[in-house]
């Protein structure tokens, strides 16, 4: 089942999973605290930023015997705080993608814990750094003692274009156990500029080169809101919102 | 409207080494200019320079186009004031597909944008006639193409762009034989129709065959040596450069060779021998 939330004039807000549910969470409050608990469930949650807000995020999820994608999606020029904390037990599986364009500042502190034996995450973080941004990223993959043939892997990504304050991200990986599969990766660079040559010989202006370069680095895969009736409008929502804040 | 690209004594260097050593040109609207000469000796930076690459910095000399001056434009307002070139190694940009890219290159010439319905006619009549891949449009600019299909891509984006006049640097490599035919009869059938000049890299007389240069000219060291038409690109098929270079007692710029180097590294030797 489909679901729209919008968060404003809430400070907290608690889901109990236990269907195959979808959940589209507009946030559009500057205090929020989210608990989550997800059981037998193949469920999907997206977090949405267009305001321009001063936010102050946690987010504490629990995830059992579960099928689950959670997905961060911040394409505004909001102030953002974030605290994740996400435990996966019981042959759980959790795909994490978070996509942030960053023109102000953002400090995002992920955790993901394999609290148990068979549980498997994969993080997938992208930003793109404008001019002004301060970007603090921190994503811990954790695997507890016992947690036995567990996998956890993360990858982050950052495109530079601009003149940014401070762009730093930190993955982490603590293992407790030995049989386990996990991996890091962190990549970050800037606008190649041959590519942006070729665009601007197209005759295409550097700032739309730029705009289509960011926006198709962070514009979510369409798979993401498979199934979603108002999916086209959702992704119509992100694109205008990006290409506004990316000029 | 005729067009004229005028070039006067260019100088040009890259990275602090001159490349172009004073370089006369005129290129007309519906004319086909071969510009041949061997590697390395300035082709691609003389085409690079007119489209307005970065790295190539012009220290003498003019460029005119309709009697603008083509060195105080940006790249973009190069080509949309009708230049075009066909890149020898055209960027891969992963993420942007080539519907967007193609809308906002063709959208960059209008007041307007383009209907989806009018961008997509334009777009997949020029698909069948380079005989691409119909999920073209929908794929990352580039990315994942062959050698082939990259070609035939900045051929589709010449037909769509329409310029005044095209530069096409090796143009032909990594196309089969048909696939040669099939670009070449297409550049043909742009030119007829949009009146378009053309300023054709390539080392390959089949091409020449088909195009049938109205001029051709020869850069040896950054200098036009010989010019001519079709014959003279007749004849440097047949008996290559060295006639050139003994008749006006001139040697072509080689290629720098980069020493192998070879390291063992240290965990490699055995300290007791």
């Amino acid at each position: 089942m489909d679901k729209i939330i919008h968060t404003k004039d809430n400070s907290d807000l608690d889901l109990y999973i236990d269907k195959d549910d979808r959940y589209i969470i507009f946030i559009d409050s500057e205090v929020l605290k989210i608990r989550y608990h997800i059981k037998k469930a193949k469920a999907k949650i997206i977090y949405i930023v267009l305001e321009e807000l001063d936010i102050d995020l946690i987010e504490d999820g629990k995830i059992e015997d579960s099928e689950v994608t959670i997905a961060f999606i911040d394409v505004s020029k909001s102030v953002l705080k974030a605290q994740s904390r996400i435990e996966v037990k019981d042959h759980a599986s959790l795909s994490l993608i978070s996509k942030y364009l960053v023109s102000t500042d953002k400090d995002i502190d992920i955790l993901c814990t394999n609290a148990s034996k068979d549980t498997a995450v994969a993080i997938d973080n992208s930003a793109v750094a404008l001019d002004d941004a301060r970007l603090r990223l921190t994503c811990t993959g954790k695997i507890i003692n016992g947690a036995k043939a567990s996998i956890s892997h993360q990858k982050s990504r950052t495109l530079v274009s601009g003149k940014v304050k401070d762009v730093k991200i930190d993955p982490i990986l603590l293992i407790e156990e030995s049989d386990v599969e996990a991996s890091h990766a962190m990549s970050s660079g800037t606008i190649d500029e041959e590519v942006l040559y070729y665009m601007k010989s197209r005759g295409i202006k550097e700032e739309e080169a730029m705009r289509l370069l960011v926006t198709s680095y962070l514009l979510p895969d369409e798979g993401l809101f498979e199934g979603h009736e108002d999916k086209d409008a959702i992704i119509n929502l992100i694109q205008e919102r990006m290409e506004e804040n990316v000029r | 409207m005729s067009s004229t690209l005028l070039i006067k004594d260019l100088h040009v260097n890259v990275d602090d080494k001159e490349i172009l050593k004073g370089v006369d040109l005129e290129v007309n609207a519906g004319e086909v200019h071969a510009l041949m000469g061997p590697n390395g000796n300035g082709k691609s930076t003389l085409l690079q320079t007119i489209m307005g690459h970065p790295r190539y910095q012009v220290t003498k000399g003019s460029i005119t186009f309709d009697g603008q001056d083509v060195l105080t434009m940006s790249v973009d307002e190069r080509a949309k004031a009708g230049l075009f070139l066909g890149m020898q190694n055209p960027g891969e940009i992963s993420g942007v597909t080539n519907s967007d890219f193609l809308k906002a290159a063709i959208n960059a010439r209008r007041k307007t944008p383009i209907s989806l319905f009018n961008f997509y006619k334009e777009i997949e009549g020029n698909i069948k006639k380079l005989k691409m891949k119909e999920d073209l449009a929908h794929r990352f600019v580039n990315d994942g193409f062959s050698g082939g299909e990259k070609k035939r891509n900045e051929i589709l984006q010449m037909m769509i762009l329409k310029p005044k006049i095209a530069m096409l640097d090796e143009i032909d490599s990594g196309l089969d034989v048909d696939a040669i035919k099939l670009v070449a009869d297409a550049i043909l059938e742009e030119k007829e129709k949009e009146g378009t000049g053309l300023i054709i890299v390539s080392h390959y007389d089949r091409f020449f065959g088909i195009i049938k240069p109205t001029h051709a000219h020869v850069i040896v060291d950054g200098r036009i040596v010989v010019e001519g038409d079709s014959e003279l690109v007749e004849k440097i098929d047949k008996d290559g450069y060295d006639w050139l270079y003994q008749e006006l007692k001139i040697h072509p710029v080689k290629k720098e060779e980069r020493p192998l180097i070879f390291s063992l590294g240290t965990c490699a030797l055995n300290p007791r021998s």
